[in-house]
């Protein structure tokens, strides 16, 4: 154990209670929503071509995440590169 | 008089489910209450021996529904406290024996008679579980601060808030010593997944095994932890404003600076 790991310790912090809350949180807005990997992907697609009809975006960078942790909880993350015209468009000449 | 019906139910099994009937039970009879406790674990008939009683049934609650006999005849009068009976499972019949209108009717004959029904429900979620849930009008659901645990005390808080409404919550088989590593979710915790109210805290004890194998559950010796977290939960359910000891492990001044070191 490091110093730090041990200090840690003392204060409570870093053991695998976090590890069990943040796994707990996670599973349990799944079954909450009672959503299923195959209505997650459902849904991933049904996002990614609503937005495509609007704009030109990668489908290769495109993600959709479900986060929950006591800080943050119970957002869904969509992520999507968007294509500013064609290739790389450089600003900064 | 119309009494109140709670079932004590979990999900997960072997959380404390039927622990927690028989002390609650005593602990409210000893108030002055009249109880009785229904074992609703039929096919596996436990409450009967954790609370001592074993040698004095005659009928079981198969019996009673079934019209076989008088729900008066299938009492068992406790031995320590003359307000507290106990109707037991049958230990060789199915779940299906019994339906939720059969269960729902016997709960409310019993509550002419007696301030509090407490029904032990059976692990899981099926016939037993909807049966159980039928007879009350509250629920308490047991957990232990371990995830699978956790896990279906979720489901089962779910599938209770269309009937009963919210139920109340007791986390079972705290450890102090693992709370205070870090390696044990914290009541706080545990209340911050399942967001619900808290009725009380049970620590990890040996007492609890004991209690077990003498019949003679903890909340009857004063002087046990287990015993009287169970002696202020049935004061608690009786509206008294018992506080709930802090039970997270850190002296606060750990806790103060921990926040300021690590944030939380
Ligand atoms: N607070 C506790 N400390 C130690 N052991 C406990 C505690 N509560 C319950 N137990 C033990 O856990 C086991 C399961 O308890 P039980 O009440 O039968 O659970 P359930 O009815 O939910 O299946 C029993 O062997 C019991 O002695
Ligand atoms: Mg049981």
């Amino acid at each position: 154990m490091t110093l730090t790991e041990r200090i840690q310790h003392f204060f409570g912090k870093g053991g695998s209670k976090d590890a069990a809350k943040s796994r707990l949180l996670l599973v349990l807005q799944d079954d909450r929503l009672g959503l299923t990997a195959e209505k997650k992907e459902a849904l991933r697609k049904d996002i990614l071509e609503a937005i495509r009809k609007h704009l030109d975006i990668d489908a290769e960078g495109f993600t959709m995440e479900f986060v929950s942790s006591p800080t943050d909880q119970n957002k869904m993350h969509v992520s999507a590169p968007v294509q500013v015209g064609r290739g790389t468009v450089n600003f900064s000449k | 008089m119309s009494g109140r019906a709670i079932v004590v139910t979990s999900g997960k099994g072997g959380v404390g489910k039927t622990t927690a009937t028989a002390n609650i039970g005593l602990g409210l009879a000893s108030q002055g209450k009249k109880v009785v406790l229904i074992d609703g674990d039929i096919g596996l008939r436990n409450l009967d021996l954790i609370m001592g009683v074993e040698n004095r049934v005659v009928y079981n609650i198969v019996d009673v529904v079934s019209g076989r006999c008088q729900p008066r005849q299938a009492l068992v009068k406790d031995k320590r406290i003359s307000s507290l009976f106990l109707i037991p499972a049958s230990q060789i019949d199915q779940k299906e024996a019994i339906n939720a209108d059969q269960m729902r009717d016997l709960s409310a004959q019993l509550k002419e008679e007696f301030d509090f029904v407490l029904i032990d429900c059976p692990a899981g979620i099926e016939q037993g579980f909807r049966n159980a849930v039928a007879a009350a009008d509250e629920a308490i659901v047991v957990t232990t601060p371990d995830v699978s645990p956790v896990r279906d005390a979720d489901r089962v808080i779910g599938l209770l808030q269309s009937s009963l409404g919210e139920p109340q919550l007791i986390i079972n088989r705290m450890s102090m010593a693992m709370v205070k590593r870090g390696d044990m979710l914290d009541q706080q915790d545990v209340l911050d997944i399942l967001a619900v109210r808290l009725l009380g805290i049970v620590p990890e004890d040996e007492a609890v095994v004991i209690a077990g194998n003498k019949g003679t559950p903890v909340v009857l010796n004063g002087g046990s932890p287990s015993g009287d977290a169970y002696g202020r939960i049935a004061r608690r359910i009786l509206g008294e404003d018992v506080p709930i000891p802090e039970l997270n492990g850190h002296n606060s001044l750990a806790k103060r600076l921990g926040k300021i070191l690590f944030g939380r």
